[in-house]
Parts: structure tokens; C-alpha cells; sequence
């Protein structure tokens, strides 16, 4: 068996499990370290590795996940399985805003209820899985720009705890950011 | 879970027969053998209570209602207790009855399912719902109001309620209305396992039994209550991820939304100088940080205390973001000064800054100007020729000449400290190197290059000398009568090499570090290696002679302009051609590189902006109508010159903003130069050379009006007004 056949099973809060390739498991960082001395890439160690080895081949590699309920997985996993094939740059300095729009696909992707997207959010947090959490994050980002206050209190249900007096001391500090 | 949604709404299922209906159920959810203990002896007969009160007479009611009444008093007691029916014991099984917590409690307005309007309004008729196992909010009829004869509900229970505690006893109650009905199903469901998946089976079950246009309510009515507040939920460093991206904009009306987002938007981190720098509104952090240090001083003479310095990012980015807004609006008028210099010569380099504008011409000086008042300042006199390569830095400035030297000039004393002569033909460029890291040591140190700061001369002798550049000292430098320090470019302290091999006049050099790059007349581009003192690359593939060349640091690139009218871009690395850019009709005498755009102009009279990675033009400016003399441009802005013209375009998008030559006497325009609130130009007026500057940061913006944290200071949201001392103090700043 190599290493890019071995399943993981991931298992969900709610004790849903989830069969994987290797592959696709490891667009998340934090699974990928933890695999880092599974399977067979480290001929260099001694007996004790192999065995370990026999024992993946009988059996997959289980991961519980305790916090991540079985719907969220499936969406994060789909997306890990779409772009399995696709290698991210690594390079972790801050934020590349720099522009990368969402792509079509990601926009579909991530057209959920808010619970699920919010679901997503920290499981990809909690996946370390970058790529999906930059474009989560701009997809929320997203849903502000453009909106007025009110209009965004709508979209997120959040109500106003301002006085009459504090929202218009806002409102006219900020007025010059007002694109007219 | 596919199938379930499937089945739900479609119109065969939603009148389908029970059976039916379980058979999907059991089909469409897996559940888990092991965690629910509950019997299925106990599950049914709740199913049976529950469905056997449709259509009964009341007196039906009454008697199954007694049957199972010591069962239904487990109902909603947060204890657990243990209640004995037939055959089964329950009670062990029922969970404490958790109070609503706050985060997860999802309010429904209850008109939301009642009628059509589903806006979140009224208080009163909101419904609140425990989501504490993320279980679909639906609204539970848990809380529905409890019927107001509840004293009358206790007497008709008494019978079969002897031994249920005080406070139960509604629990039991016979139903009287469909109301009463609602309520005992309500509380049955809370019998069910939080942790099991019950509860989604009867959900599931009622949904099948629901009509289309109930389900487009709840469809409604869920979607509501599923809206969370990613900005105030999530934990900071992801949220602070979602307010990274948005613009100045939503950064302002976020901070309108609620208290707890407006202090995530303003008291967390600053969000204002990321922003700030990735629109181009600030070259770097060292200016962004030099203007906060300026709006500090002012905050504290205005107000009296120290400012957050949160705030100060944001009213430095209001500064420049109402600037720009000036240049990009074509009724602006900007404040003119113009001053006359340099007789009827042509300028051939112009700098300036926010103190002065330096300009050179063909007539052998360099005059130097107050950049706010015009005022002639200084005259550099020296050269014996015209002067056709002038730069500075600091204090110090160095030009060069048709009279084939170099000179080093004292700008604060306008003296000259040092008179190079090496080349044996004009000087027609210069460059300054300051040492900069080049690399790290075996050791891990920084490895520095230059040793001291170089001066890079080219010129018609074909030749690329390199000096060690002194800069200029103030402290020995007060008698003008002091002769400059000669150097004839032998072996002596000032001239580092001699680097030959072009067979060309030299036009152009950009450097960086150890790399100096020359275009040159003979068509090709040398790369140097100033640490090794050797040519690295000579790059080929000009056809004609090279006018501009442009070292991209950042990427590794160099770029270069010829008189084939072709712009090419060339790896450093490998000395190879990347890219041929192709467009414009004649020679491209000028390119300028920012760190979002690359543009050239040339005697075709258009201007494109490229996109470097594709070789593409990006835009194409039109409009001028005559060869491109001069151009000069940021990531925001472009300003170009031609016989008569001088034109503003938005980098951006391409589009032409304006004219900025306001007289019809302008004529030829030499250089131009701009910043972010100034456009420096030198021109020809009715014949006379006139050095013009353009001031789009008059009057200063007010970046304190209507300060918000001003009623925090019991200033009541007066604004704070300008009085004529802040004025100065920001003119003197600025």
C-alpha cells in the first residue's frame, strides 16, 4: 500500500464516519501533522515503524474529531476532495488579500445557511486549512461590504444597542468614508 | 440526508399514509443503536398518545389522557425522577431540563410562522429557543404561552394527579382546546433524548405531514434563525481576518452596527494602516508612521491628550483617501504656483519634495524652489555645460553634464564639495546606491552592499564609472569659498571602477544593491555585478537603441524601453527575455514601474499600462496630441505631458480624470513629477520656462471634524473647529 492510498476515517461529533483518501485528509494541515509518522515515508525508521505499517493496511487510520459535528465535515471534506489536487502556496505570512477573488466554485460552495457557514469556519480553523478559511472569511467579508448598518444588522440579525445619539455621533464621524 | 429533502414538499409525499412515512424515516436517518436507551416499547407509546388525540371527542381525550397521565408528569421538572408506568421505567432516561442559554438561544418572531411578515420587530412576539446541541432551531412550542386559566387546568387535573408535586400539575391537564392540545404534544416532545436523534425523526415526521406553502413559512422562519453574528461570535483572530478585507467604506459602517462591533472595529487592532498601504493610499509604513506622528502633535495641541492611536491611523487614512479624492474629481481647483526659471532652456530633470522642487536645464544650473511659496531659493552655478543628469538625496545633490563632469553639491549650503572627472564624454545619467542587505553570511550576519553609498554615472563615452558618493556634511561645510575636492578619476579615493563593454553612448541606469543595470545606444542591456566588478548578462533582443531601463527588485525583472517601439521584461536570474510588449507604434522613451503597475509612454502619443504577467496591455491611454515628453505615476494616478497638454488618468481603470494645464499659452511640457497632494511641472510659457506646482492638499483636510470619542469628553459632539493655529502648525508639518 502506498501512502497515497490509505483512507482515514475522520469521526464527527455526532459519530458519523467519514472514509478518506490519505490525500484528501491531508489538506488539512493539523491532520497532516498528525499523520507525519504514519504510513511509509520514514524508511529510516527501525521495526517498531513497519508494524505500525502492517497495522494501517488492516486497518484505516481513525481521527476523532470531537468538534465538528457530521454535517460540517461533509462540507469541508467535499471541499477538500475538490481541490485535492491542488497544491496552495504554504507561504503563512499573515493575510494574502492581495485580491484572489472567490472563484465560481467557491462561491456555490459556500452559498449556506450562516450556521453552516459559521460551522465552516471553525472547522477550518480547527482543520487548518487556510485556503477554505481565507475564502469563508471573505465570503463573510462579502456579505458586509456594500451594506448599510441597518442593512447589515438584518443579514446577521444583530440589534442596534445604540442611543439615537450615539448612532448619529457615529454616523457623522464617519461620514467621509461615504463613496459618493 | 439527500433523501429526506427529497421527501419533504414533494407533493406525493406531504399526504402520504403513516407507514409510509416511517418506512422512509427509518431509511433516511441512521441511527446509532447504543445511545439511547429509551425502549421502543415507551417511544411508541408516546406516538400513540400523541396521534391518538387527532380528531377524538373530548372524551376520548380524557380517558387516554388519564391512562398515561403519571407518565406525562415527568413532563419539563429539570429533576430526574423516576415515574412508573405499565412496563417501562422513564424517568431515569429524561434529561435535566437546561435553562436557555444566551449564545445559542435563537429567537424566532412567532409572526414569523403565523403570518407572512418576518421581520425581526417586535419583542413581545419573539419566541426563544434553546439550540444548545445545534439541533434545528425550529420554534418549539415549549415556551407558547401558557393558557391563562391555568388555576381552572390544575382543578380538572386534581383527579389523577394526587401525587405530582405543586407546580406539575398543568403538566397533566386535560386539553380542553387545540391550544391545550399544542401544549401537551410540546411537552411530551421534551421527553425525547437531547442527545439522540428523536427529535429530528418527529421534526421530520411532522415536516412530511406539512403543505408546501407552511414549508416556504418555516423555510422562512429557519433561515432567520440560522443568521449568526460571525463578527461578534467567532473568536478575534478570525474575525479579525473578515474585517481585514473590507474596505474603508464598510470598515466605518460596521463600526455603526452595535456597540460590541463597533468596539471590535476600533479599540481591537488597527485596521486602518494594512488597509491603508494595500490601496496605495501610503507608499510604506515609514510614511504612514510619519504622518501619524504629525496628527499626533496636532491631536494633542487641539484636544489636550494623547490620542488612540487607533483613531490616529484612521485620521490618517482620511487624509489622503480626501486628497486622492480631490485629484480624481475634475472640478477640484488645485492651488497654483508658478515661477519662472531657466530663461527659454529646456529642464531636463526635475525632484522635489515636500519642502522644495530641484530642477536642472540645458542652460548649466540647477536652481532649487520653495515648494510652498515659489520662492527661488538657491542657484547650484558650476557646470560648464548643460546639465542632463541630476538626482539627490538628503542634503545631497549630484548632476551631470555635457561638460563631461560630475558634481557633488551641499543642498542646505548650495555649495559644491566635489567635481568628478572620469568620463571623457556628456554624463547622461546618474543613480545613487545606498547599501542596502544583499544576502546573509555563512556566519548569518547581514551581509551589506554597498560598503558606503555609490554614485553610478553612464555616459556618451560608453562608459559606467562607480564612485563612493560623499554625502554631504553640514558641520565643515559653511565657507562657500572652499574649492570643491577634484577627483580626475585615477587611482584615487573616489572612483571605485570603470566598468567598459557597452559600444554605446549610455542612456540609462537603474541599480540596486551589487546590480546595476545600463541600457544603452548599441541596443543591449548590461547587467553588473558591482561587488564582483564584472558584467553578469548582457541581454540582446533590441533592435533598436534602448532609451529606459528599470531594475524590478521585487520580482528579479528588469524592464526595458527602445526605440523599436517594443517594451521587453527580463529575468535577472537567468539573464533570459520573459516577455516582448508589444503596442506601441514608435519609440518608448519612458517606463515607470510601481508596485502594481508597469507604464510606458511613447512617440505615438498614447501611454499603456500593463499587465506584466500576462504581456498584455492592460489599458491604453489616448488622448494626447503629440509624442509623450514626460510621464509619472503611483498605484493610483498618472500624470502625462506633451506639446500643450498636461493630462491626469486614474491608473486603476485607465480613464482620463482631467487637464490639469489651465492657460492656453502652455506650451511644451518638460518633466513632471508628482506625490500624493503635489504635481510638479516644468513647461514652456509664451516661450519662457516656468517650473509650475499643483496643490491638492490645499485647504488641509479636517481630519477632527465630528469626532465620535468627542462626546466621550463631554464635548457633546461639538466638533472641534480649526483655528488658525492648527492651521500653521500642519503647514509647517506637512
Amino acid at each position: 500500500m502506498t501512502q497515497s492510498d490509505m483512507k482515514v476515517v475522520l469521526i464527527s461529533s455526532d459519530d458519523e464516519r467519514f472514509v478518506v483518501d490519505r490525500k484528501v485528509a491531508e489538506k488539512s494541515l493539523m491532520i497532516k501533522n498528525m499523520l507525519k509518522h504514519v504510513g511509509n515515508n520514514n524508511n529510516d525508521d527501525d521495526s517498531d515503524e513497519e508494524e505500525d505499517d502492517d497495522d494501517q493496511n488492516s486497518e484505516p487510520y481513525e481521527i476523532p474529531i470531537s468538534s465538528v459535528r457530521g454535517s460540517v465535515m461533509k462540507h469541508v471534506l467535499d471541499w477538500c476532495e475538490h481541490y485535492k489536487n491542488v497544491d496552495f502556496p504554504t507561504n503563512d505570512d499573515g493575510d494574502l488579500i492581495a485580491e484572489h477573488p472567490v472563484s465560481d466554485w467557491d462561491k456555490e460552495f459556500l452559498t449556506v445557511d450562516q450556521e453552516m457557514l459559521y460551522g465552516i469556519i471553525l472547522a477550518a480553523n480547527y482543520f487548518n486549512i487556510k485556503p477554505l478559511l481565507d475564502r469563508a472569511c471573505q465570503q463573510v467579508a462579502n456579505m458586509i461590504k456594500g451594506k448599510s448598518p441597518e442593512e447589515i444588522r438584518k443579514t446577521f440579525n444583530i440589534s442596534n444597542d445604540f442611543t439615537a445619539e450615539e448612532e448619529a455621533a457615529i454616523r457623522r464621524e464617519n461620514e467621509w468614508a461615504e463613496d459618493r | 440526508m439527500s433523501d429526506c429533502h427529497n421527501n419533504i414538499g414533494s407533493r406525493d409525499e406531504t399526504s402520504s399514509n403513516t407507514d409510509h412515512t416511517q418506512q422512509t424515516l427509518q431509511n433516511s436517518f441512521s441511527f446509532s443503536q447504543n445511545d439511547a436507551n429509551l425502549s421502543d416499547a415507551t417511544v411508541i407509546d408516546i406516538t400513540n398518545i400523541a396521534s391518538g388525540y387527532r380528531g377524538l371527542d373530548p372524551q376520548v381525550r380524557k380517558r387516554n389522557m388519564e391512562d398515561t397521565g403519571k407518565l406525562l408528569t415527568a413532563a419539563d421538572t429539570g429533576l430526574t425522577q423516576v415515574v412508573e408506568t405499565e412496563n417501562t421505567t422513564v424517568g431515569a432516561y429524561l434529561q435535566p431540563h437546561r435553562p436557555l442559554k444566551k449564545r445559542n438561544t435563537t429567537m424566532i418572531p412567532y409572526s414569523a410562522i403565523t403570518s407572512t411578515n418576518t421581520s425581526v420587530s417586535d419583542d413581545s412576539a419573539l419566541v426563544a429557543v434553546a439550540d444548545d446541541t445545534q439541533q434545528l432551531p425550529l420554534p418549539s412550542p415549549s415556551a407558547s404561552p401558557i393558557p391563562d386559566d391555568e388555576n381552572q387546568m390544575d382543578l380538572e387535573g386534581e383527579e389523577g394527579t394526587k401525587n405530582v408535586p405543586q407546580g406539575y400539575r398543568h403538566l397533566i391537564s386535560l386539553p380542553k382546546c387545540e391550544n391545550d392540545l399544542i401544549d401537551m404534544i410540546a411537552k411530551l416532545v421534551e421527553l425525547l433524548p437531547e442527545n439522540a436523534d428523536y427529535k429530528k425523526r418527529l421534526i421530520w415526521r411532522m415536516l412530511q405531514q406539512t403543505d408546501r406553502p407552511t414549508l416556504s413559512l418555516f423555510n422562512n422562519a429557519i433561515k432567520e434563525s440560522l443568521k449568526c453574528d460571525f463578527i461578534a461570535g467567532l473568536p478575534f483572530e478570525i474575525t479579525a481576518k473578515i474585517i481585514r478585507r473590507l474596505d474603508h467604506t464598510s470598515l466605518c459602517r460596521g463600526s455603526a452596527v452595535s456597540s460590541k462591533w463597533n468596539s471590535l472595529f476600533t479599540e481591537t487592532m488597527d485596521f486602518w494602516k494594512p488597509l491603508a498601504i494595500r490601496e496605495r493610499l501610503f507608499a510604506d509604513e515609514e510614511s504612514f508612521d510619519a504622518d501619524c506622528m504629525i496628527l499626533r502633535q496636532r491631536f494633542i495641541a487641539t484636544f489636550g491628550y494623547e490620542p488612540n492611536s487607533n483613531e490616529l491611523s484612521k485620521m490618517a487614512y482620511k487624509r489622503r483617501l480626501v486628497i486622492l479624492r480631490r485629484w480624481m474629481d475634475p472640478n477640484y481647483q488645485p492651488k497654483r504656483i508658478a515661477i519662472e526659471g531657466h530663461g527659454q532652456n529646456v529642464v531636463t530633470c526635475l525632484q522635489f519634495d515636500g519642502n522644495k522642487v530641484i530642477t536642472s536645464a540645458d542652460d548649466k544650473m540647477i536652481n532649487l524652489y520653495d515648494v510652498k511659496t515659489g520662492e527661488e531659493k538657491t542657484q547650484f552655478k558650476g557646470h560648464e555645460g548643460g546639465v542632463w543628469a541630476m538626482k539627490y538625496i538628503g542634503n545631497t545633490l549630484v548632476s551631470g553634464s555635457t561638460d563631461r563632469s560630475v558634481r557633488i553639491w551641499n543642498i542646505k549650503t548650495g555649495r559644491c564639495t566635489h567635481v568628478f572627472h572620469g568620463h571623457t564624454s556628456t554624463v547622461r545619467c546618474v543613480e545613487i546606491l545606498m547599501p542596502v542587505q544583499i544576502g546573509v553570511s555563512d556566519m548569518g550576519e547581514p551581509v551589506m552592499f554597498p560598503p558606503v553609498p555609490y554614485l553610478a554615472t553612464g555616459s556618451r563615452d560608453t562608459t559606467l564609472q562607480i564612485w563612493k558618493l560623499p554625502l554631504a556634511d553640514e558641520k565643515d561645510d559653511t565657507d562657500p569659498s572652499v574649492p570643491p575636492i577634484d577627483s580626475d578619476g585615477n587611482e584615487d579615493e573616489f572612483l571605485v571602477m570603470t566598468l567598459n563593454g557597452h559600444t554605446g553612448s549610455i542612456r540609462s541606469i537603474s541599480g540596486y544593491g551589487n546590480i546595476a543595470i545600463t541600457g544603452s545606444y548599441d541596443t543591449t542591456i548590461r547587467v553588473w555585478d558591482l561587488q564582483r566588478k564584472c558584467c553578469k548578462f548582457i541581454l540582446r533582443g533590441h533592435t533598436d537603441r534602448i532609451y529606459s531601463v528599470i531594475l524590478d527588485v521585487k520580482r528579479n525583472r528588469c524592464i526595458s524601453g527602445s526605440i523599436d517601439s517594443t517594451v521587453r521584461v527580463w529575468n535577472l536570474t537567468t539573464g533570459e527575455l520573459i516577455s516582448i510588449l508589444h503596442g506601441h507604434q514608435s519609440l518608448v522613451g519612458l517606463i515607470n514601474l510601481t508596485e502594481n503597475s508597469l507604464v510606458s509612454a511613447g512617440a505615438d502619443s498614447s501611454l499603456r499600462i500593463w499587465d506584466t504577467e500576462t504581456g498584455t496591455t492592460r489599458h491604453l491611454l489616448k488622448g494626447h496630441g503629440g509624442p509623450i515628453t514626460c510621464f509619472t505615476n503611483d498605484d493610483n494616478l498618472i500624470v502625462s505631458g506633451s506639446d500643450k497638454m498636461l493630462k491626469l488618468w486614474n491608473v486603476r481603470t485607465g480613464e482620463f480624470i482631467r487637464d490639469l494645464a489651465n492657460d492656453e499659452n502652455t506650451g511644451q511640457i518638460w518633466q513632471v513629477k508628482t506625490d500624493y497632494r503635489r504635481c510638479a511641472v516644468s513647461l514652456q510659457k509664451d516661450d519662457n520656462t516656468f517650473v509650475e506646482v499643483l496643490d491638492f492638499g490645499f485647504p488641509e483636510p479636517d481630519v477632527f471634524e465630528n469626532r465620535f470619542q468627542a462626546i466621550d469628553n463631554g464635548l457633546n459632539g461639538v466638533s472641534a473647529t480649526s483655528t488658525g493655529i492648527e492651521d500653521q502648525i500642519m503647514s509647517d508639518e506637512w
